[in-house]
């Protein structure tokens, strides 16, 4: 009896040393040639054929190699969440969870496919992200919004134009949730607008373009119609924005009647200015906007319109008819073209084109979310 | 707590950000202070204007436009909006410049008006009478034959109404070729007219003075009599061109008023040439400015000139401060007009001409006096052009309004500045 009980010992060794020898070698081999089809199809059939222990050993190379793709990863990480839940190690399930949750921040556990156990874990975590990025390029027209008319060619008609540029720029987003977010935006923008007084006198016209470039600080609160392709969402804010520069440049063209037509002269004095002193350096605005935007990859990519309104006179009042020096104060473009300033607001309407990038941040939850959708789902599967 | 001080300081932000500016709360600045151009096609020149006790103003200015000379009136308010515009003169091969608007006791206007009839002709004086809705009311040419049955060009400078002892009228004095010493060039003349713009036949009047170039500024009513100012070289004096007044009985003879008959006024030791004389209606003072002509050009020459003293020149109110110094600025400076102000001492324009090298630019320059005459401050208007004012005038709140003729791209145009009491285009 004794020998008997003495051979089942050896045998049992023999066994383990076998085995260890076998993950030693299996081991050594994935260390060496860590194909990941095969160690995933390898991990498979030892989950399935309930040998969890040496799961990990024979996963971890090729995790280690970083030489699984994405999608696999994610399948590996799966086998060690259900392996260690299994195994009843949770910390090393959350572990796994979330290395899962950042092999694909968007992986989403369904009752139908992942055991009911991972599928709990799972509203424990959350890779939704806390802060996105953006970038954007824009086109944009300026439209000033007169206050009050200022004229100093009397009896003249006056009429804006609009002229298109361009403005670039990125920001923050910070997610609330899915649906509402804060933007915080940070913009460089080119900013154009003419103006045409005709009847000048019955003849002359005159014809000034402003150039300008600002910082433009944008803030919206957003809420997006989060769907499947393109999400429409719709938003609102307030801008601050700082005016770097400004120019204009004039055209007058004077026309002097003969009493033939062949009598009459043309002569026409252009010139340029920095306006610069006569404008607010900072601005503020109040705007809304709707676009879509479209998953790509991770990330998004959107398209939208905004309106901006103006909400201050830009224009100083102080400076509208003089120069900066106060000795010889004229104006000249208020002498020599005869124009002054209309006290008037800036409006912007911009066609935007931009790129969202999210900050995924797998993390674990202070507060599960709730189970209730998990368990009716697992009744009804239970009923049918 | 902490939650509703955070949502509170947010709305607050938020409220304050989004405060939207208006019509109420930025204000029509450039009603109290503005430049503007009043005109037509062609070239304008504004040449004078009449504030009124109703915040209505009156510009004159003359206007070329197809090669018509004529004359304009603007009526304005005091935010430079325009309530009625009317073009007066016969046009064609008429030349009509118009040199001076005054309000009648009546009402109404009255213009004086230097006409040339035919191409290349002499100057003859016209009047045209109108009312307060630029309706013309009445005119009157003098020809070249008034002073005498003889061909000879007539400058007017200035229109005077006046009331004396219930009779309204109006004085006309200028310059005339058809002088009355041999070898001289131009004599004053003077024209009194009744309401109906008749002549008074007896009135017409050549005072004779004895300097080669002699020209009539302007006549004012006194208590006895008239006070002609103008123009004159007297060879007693060196031939120098000076200020003069000379008093005039009601019939329109020269006359010696007191101890002071025909007397010189400026003194500055160099040519002087009157511009303008306007009365002081607070304390009867004459503001006589014009300018100081040397080898180192030409300098503003201004004298407060008080009605109580006589006529001496050391008692002037300014004496000693004649020369006016406007700072030292730079070129030649010519004094156009001057106005007392309500805040205290007198309101001068004058003309700077500057020599750019290759352009010569006018600026307008502005400049506050006290009553000795010296400057408290002096400020400019212009941008390398040609920009001339022609007349100034303070407004019951202190503002100042200067017209004059300002130059927009390659034209003339009448100009209209209105800057606060320190002569900025600030509130």
């Amino acid at each position: 009896m004794r020998w008997l009980i003495d051979r089942r010992l050896l045998a049992k060794r023999w066994l383990t040393i076998s085995m260890c020898f076998m993950l030693l070698l299996t081991t050594a081999f994935a260390q060496d040639k860590c194909d990941p089809e095969s160690t995933l199809a390898l991990a498979t059939d030892e989950f399935n054929a309930g040998h969890f222990y040496g799961l990990e050993a024979i996963l971890k190379p090729c995790i280690s190699n970083k030489t699984f793709t994405k999608e696999q990863l994610v399948r590996a990480y799966q086998l060690l969440t259900q392996t260690y839940l299994i195994l009843e190690n949770p910390a090393a399930a959350e572990e796994s969870y979330l290395n899962l949750l950042s092999a694909n921040p968007e992986y989403v556990s369904n009752p139908e496919r992942d055991p009911i156990d991972v599928v709990y874990l799972s509203k424990k975590f959350t890779a939704t992200p806390i802060f996105s990025w953006f970038a954007h390029a824009s086109g944009n027209i300026t439209l000033p919004r007169v206050i009050e008319d200022n004229e100093i060619n009397v009896g003249s008609r006056q009429q804006y134009t609009i002229k298109p540029r361009w403005s670039a720029g990125g920001g923050v987003i910070w997610n609330y949730n899915d649906k509402l977010t804060a933007e915080l935006g940070l913009d460089f923008s080119s900013n154009t607008f003419g103006y045409y007084e005709d009847e000048i006198f019955i003849d002359d016209n005159l014809t000034m373009t402003e150039n300008q470039l600002s910082l433009q600080m944008p803030f919206s609160i957003k809420y997006t119609h989060v769907r499947q392709g393109l999400s429409p969402y719709g938003y609102a804010g307030i801008s601050g924005s700082l005016l770097l520069s400004s120019n204009q440049s004039f055209l007058l063209v004077d026309r002097t009647p003969g009493a033939t037509a062949s009598e009459g002269l043309e002569q026409s004095s252009e010139f340029e200015l920095n306006n610069r002193f006569r404008r607010d350096a900072i601005n503020r605005a109040a705007h809304i906007g709707a676009g879509f935007r479209w998953k790509y990859k991770l990330d998004y990519l959107f398209v939208d319109l905004r309106y901006s309104f103006g909400l201050n006179n830009i224009v100083r009042n102080d400076n509208s008819v003089r120069d900066v020096n106060d000795i010889f104060p004229s104006s000249v473009s208020a002498f020599k073209a005869g124009y002054i300033d209309d006290y008037f607001r800036l409006d912007q309407a911009m066609i935007t084109i931009g790129y969202i990038k999210p900050i995924y941040k797998p993390r674990k939850l202070k507060r599960a979310r709730t189970t209730r959708g998990v368990l009716k789902d697992v009744k009804s599967k239970s009923n049918e | 707590m902490n939650k509703l001080l955070k949502i509170s300081f947010i709305l607050f932000a938020v409220i304050n950000l989004s405060n939207c500016e208006t019509e109420k709360s930025v204000g029509p600045d450039f009603k109290d202070y503005f430049v503007k151009y009043y005109g037509d096609a062609g070239n304008q020149q504004g040449v004078d204007m009449v504030v009124n006790d109703d915040a209505t103003i009156f510009l004159l200015g003359n206007t070329d436009r197809n090669n018509e000379q004529r004359f304009f009136v603007t009526k304005i308010d005091t935010t430079g909006k325009i309530l009625l515009k009317k073009t007066f003169g016969q046009g064609g091969s008429i030349v009509e410049s118009a040199i001076d608007i005054e309000p009648t006791v009546d009402g109404n206007y009255i213009i004086a008006i230097q006409r040339i009839a035919t191409p290349g002709g002499d100057r003859d004086t016209k009047l045209l009478l109108i009312s307060e809705d630029l309706i013309g009311l009445d005119s009157i040419i003098f020809d070249n034959n008034v002073i005498a049955n003889s061909q000879g060009d007539e400058a007017v400078s200035s229109v005077t109404p006046y009331q004396i002892n219930g009779e309204i009228g109006f004085l006309v004095t200028g310059s005339t070729t058809l002088v009355s010493t041999t070898g001289d060039l131009t004599d004053p003349f003077t024209y009194k007219v009744n309401q109906s713009l008749s002549l008074d036949p007896f009135w017409v009047n050549n005072p004779g003075n004895n300097g080669t170039l002699d020209q009539g500024v302007k006549i004012v009513p006194r208590q006895a009599g008239f006070l002609l100012f103008l123009n004159t070289n007297p060879e007693s004096n060196a031939s120098r061109t000076g200020f003069h007044l000379q008093p005039i009985e009601s019939d329109g003879d020269a006359t010696t008023e007191g101890s002071v008959g025909f007397a010189r006024i400026s003194e500055s030791g160099d040519q002087e040439f009157l511009q303008q004389v306007v009365s002081n209606p607070d304390n009867g003072d004459y503001l006589l400015v014009g300018n100081r002509v040397n080898d180192g050009g030409t300098q503003v020459y201004f004298v407060a000139m008080t009605n109580s003293l006589g006529f001496v020149p050391a008692q002037h109110r300014n004496a000693g401060n004649q020369t006016v110094a406007l700072n030292n600025l730079e070129g030649s400076i010519s004094g156009v007009s001057v106005a007392p102000s309500k805040q205290t001492g007198y309101l001068l324009v004058a003309n700077q001409e500057l020599n750019l090298g290759n352009i010569m630019t006018t600026n307008i320059v502005l400049a506050r006096l006290r009553f000795s005459g010296e400057v408290v401050w002096t400020t400019q208007f212009g941008v390398d052009d040609s920009y001339k004012a022609a007349k100034i005038e303070e407004l019951p709140n202190g503002k100042i309004l200067i017209v004059g003729t300002g130059t927009l791209g390659n034209q003339e145009k009448m100009m209209l500045l209105k800057v606060n009491s320190d002569g900025q285009f600030l509130k």
